[in-house]
């Protein structure tokens, strides 16, 4: 008898997961910019969903910069951020720094950040916090492989995601390899060396693999910031490209240097 | 065979000599007593057991017992150094009287093997002349006149020049002292002796001074039987922030502190407190918090036998107005407001937290974060991008910033053109810069000027250095008249320092 109904919980996920889903959730797909990216996620990035941002330890700033790029994305415009992390992450990658987001256009006052002491405790706010449904996102930092991070976890934080609405960005720096869960998009960020022909210091540019995705392709790209647009770009491939894409807005002209800012 | 008992002496140095400060009760029976210097001490007594006074363990155990006493009343002051003063104006009947709380309270320290003397009077000073002259007398209010007469001064003084002028004078007991006219008294030891003779005759009683901040409001439960579990800890939380939440409420008070204290049966107390950000009343709120809290205590609250008391104090309370601004205020924010004090409330007000920007160039002063608790204010975030360029600050900050080692530059005043960061080898192929910031003199005169520069390596990372110091030629033309061989050992090695990683 237990085996026949396993059977059929089986047979049940099958036909739900077969089935895509609904319309309704289908329109609330939010465009990150990338047309590759945006066409291998079916429109966009899913709200209300678990999505897994892994980078290398040499990588994690990319990572976190990613991870609270598609968070702008998908949150609606002012709402609030929760941003966990642990101590430990502060003091091997650096704090996170207030100017740094705005740079990026990210507003720095639309951050809750929560400072843990270990993953549990990280695990535990982020869970809390998804029965609030006035948050935008939740941004969750995790260092290398913890061993309560497993399956169950991650089913526990897309049911609570599902439930509220609130998107989860599980960033997981300096994990060995990608473990076994229920996110809706995985993704591998590097960092991408700026091409030759770009003259100037550019914009934040990564190499993201899709490396799962419930309800699309997957792919790898070269994605570009734009930290005054607040969208994801493609890079330009040659030179002409870049001219008309900086014709398109003020030439960002090189500063005379030596900038200088006197505090006194 | 076990060493015969020998009298037991404290000592400590005072005025370069080794005194008496406390002794037994066989060292009293030999004659020995606090004051005498240790030589004289042994001259009396040749077999002495001598222990060397230690102030702050003296001192921890005086506190451990008036934390024990708080039990009573909230008003327990420290008398020091060996005594304690209770105001239980209005107490004992919730222990079955006045005779009945101190042979509780007598009882209870008696068991921990430490002598006590205890009395009960209308002033504290009569209490603490009865207590020292005898031991369990209660007197009623008007009569400490005679109840203290018989007493010796010492009860009233100790260790006091005034002590021998009295002995001299032929005074030996507080009757006789107070036999003569009080004019005569002040005119001869003070007028401040006069009054504290007053007060051990039962005059002018003066309220104590007492060592815990006094709540606002309280609710506490006695348990017949000690409970341990955390599920009736947690229950008789909530049955008390309910009665907390009534008493706020005559008053339209809410608590910006509260704190919960439990006693175990063994008299260790434990007390945890916790900050609100606005005025709270609400008894499942509360009882919520004070879950979260106690769940993940560092040091957990440790029941041992049981607790056969907890308390719930609002030791902050502030009016709790509903404005006008509360009822506009959106759902979102209200709900953001509510969580702030749950993971608060969790995981401590300083790990929750905003940023909140600084007006200041220093990188690493620019922001802070502030707990969110407190609120948020207007920040302004210097706009330091011009638009169409790329971030100007990077995303995470080192703090503090990192030495970078082996690093070389093109030219000598240029950016790194390598350097070794956490041990891996960087080869930089483009570099912007440099943007000098100069340090504020007001923080730390010694800091230097920097220079920072945003360099990207061949595998495209982008790292936010700086030099330490000015390069040497420019160095010289703002510094003319400092050291010059200073300047010439920070320009053959520059300091290099990693500040950042930018995206």
């Amino acid at each position: 008898m237990p085996r026949l109904s396993l059977a059929a919980l089986r047979e049940t996920i099958t036909r739900i997961e077969a089935a895509g889903i609904s319309l309704h959730e289908q329109a609330k797909r939010v465009e990150l910019g990338h047309a590759g990216a945006d066409a291998a996620l079916g429109g966009g990035l899913l709200p209300g969903r678990l999505h897994e941002i892994y980078a290398d330890e040499r990588d994690s700033v990319s990572g976190s910069a990613f991870a609270a790029m598609l968070a702008l994305r998908v949150s609606r415009p002012g709402s609030v951020v929760l941003w966990v992390r642990q101590g430990f992450t502060a003091q091997q990658c650096g704090e996170l720094s207030a100017q740094g987001l705005f740079d990026l256009g990210i507003d720095p006052d639309r951050m809750l950040l929560v400072k843990t002491r270990n993953v549990a405790e990280a695990l535990r706010a982020a869970s809390d916090s998804l029965t609030c449904k006035a948050l935008g996102a939740i941004m969750l930092e995790v260092w290398r492989q913890p061993k309560s991070l497993d399956l169950a976890a991650s089913r526990k934080l897309t049911l609570r995601a599902g439930k509220s609405g609130v998107t989860v960005f599980l960033i997981r720096v300096a994990a060995a390899e990608a473990m076994p869960s229920a996110a809706e998009t995985r993704w591998f960020v590097r960092v991408q060396p700026t091409p030759d022909f770009v003259g100037d210091w550019g914009n934040p540019l990564f190499e993201a693999t899709l490396a799962r995705n419930r309800h699309g392709q997957t792919g790898v790209w070269a994605m570009e910031w734009s930290s005054d647009a607040r969208v994801f770009r493609e890079v330009p491939q040659n030179p002409r490209a870049r001219i008309s894409f900086a014709a398109a807005g003020p030439d960002p002209a090189k500063p005379e240097a030596p900038r200088r800012s006197a505090a006194g | 065979m076990p060493p015969a008992e020998l009298p037991l002496v404290v000592v400590a140095k005072i005025s370069n000599a080794l005194q008496l400060t406390a002794t037994d009760a066989l060292a009293v029976r030999n004659g020995l007593h606090a004051g005498l210097p240790l030589a004289d001490a042994r001259a009396r007594v040749p077999a002495l057991d001598v222990v060397e006074a230690d102030e702050a363990a003296d001192r921890a155990l005086i506190e451990a017992i008036a934390d024990w006493c708080d039990r009573f009343t909230p008003l327990v002051a420290l008398d020091l150094p060996y005594g304690l003063l209770l105001d239980v104006t209005g107490c004992a009947h919730l222990f079955g009287g006045e005779a009945a709380l101190l042979q509780s309270l007598c009882g209870f320290v008696r068991k921990q093997e430490i002598s006590v003397q205890a009395a009960i009077a209308g002033t504290s000073v009569a209490a603490r002349t009865l207590a020292r002259g005898t031991d369990g007398v209660i007197v009623q209010n008007g009569n400490e006149r005679e109840a203290v007469a018989s007493l010796p001064v010492t009860a009233l003084l100790q260790n006091d020049k005034i002590v021998y002028a009295l002995k001299r004078a032929g005074l030996k007991t507080i009757g006789e002292v107070a036999s003569r006219s009080s004019s005569e008294l002040t005119a001869r030891f003070g007028a401040s002796f006069s009054f504290l003779l007053q007060q051990a005759l039962g005059e002018n009683g003066q309220p104590i001074v007492p060592r815990r901040p006094l709540p606002d409001y309280v609710a506490e439960r006695r348990f017949a039987e000690p409970v341990a579990t955390a599920e009736v800890i947690l229950r008789t939380i909530a049955s008390l922030a309910s009665t907390l939440e009534n008493l706020l409420e005559e008053r339209d008070q809410g608590a910006r502190r509260l704190e919960a204290s439990f006693f175990r049966t063994d008299g260790a107390v434990r007390h945890i407190a916790l900050d609100t950000g606005k005025p709270l009343r609400d008894a499942t709120q509360i009882a919520a918090y004070y879950a979260e809290r106690l769940e993940v205590l560092a040091d957990p609250v440790d029941p041992g036998f049981g607790f056969d008391l907890v308390r719930l104090s609002a030791l902050a309370t502030e009016p709790l107005e509903y404005k006008a601004a509360d009822l506009e205020a959106s759902q979102d924010e209200t709900e953001i407001a509510a969580l702030i004090e749950r993971l608060s409330a969790r995981f401590g007000p300083e790990r929750i937290t905003r940023f909140l920007s600084l007006d200041t160039h220093v990188p690493e002063h620019a922001a802070a974060f502030c707990p969110a608790q407190r609120g948020q204010g207007p920040s302004a975030w210097p706009q330091m991008r011009l638009e169409g360029e790329a971030p100007r600050r990077p995303l995470h900050m080192l703090s503090p910033p990192e030495r970078i080692d082996n690093t070389m530059a093109e030219f000598p005043d240029g950016p790194p053109a390598r350097f070794v960061w956490r041990r891996a080898a960087h080869r930089i192929v483009r570099a912007e810069g440099p943007e000098r910031i100069a340090m504020e003199w007001w923080r730390d005169a010694e800091a230097k000027t920097r220079d920072y520069f945003q360099l990207e390596d061949e595998g495209g990372r982008r790292f936010w250095v700086y030099r330490d110091g000015l390069y040497d030629r420019e160095a010289d033309k703002q510094h003319d008249r400092e050291a010059e061989n200073q300047h010439d050992r920070e320009a053959e090695n520059p300091r290099w320092f990693m500040h950042g990683l930018f995206a």
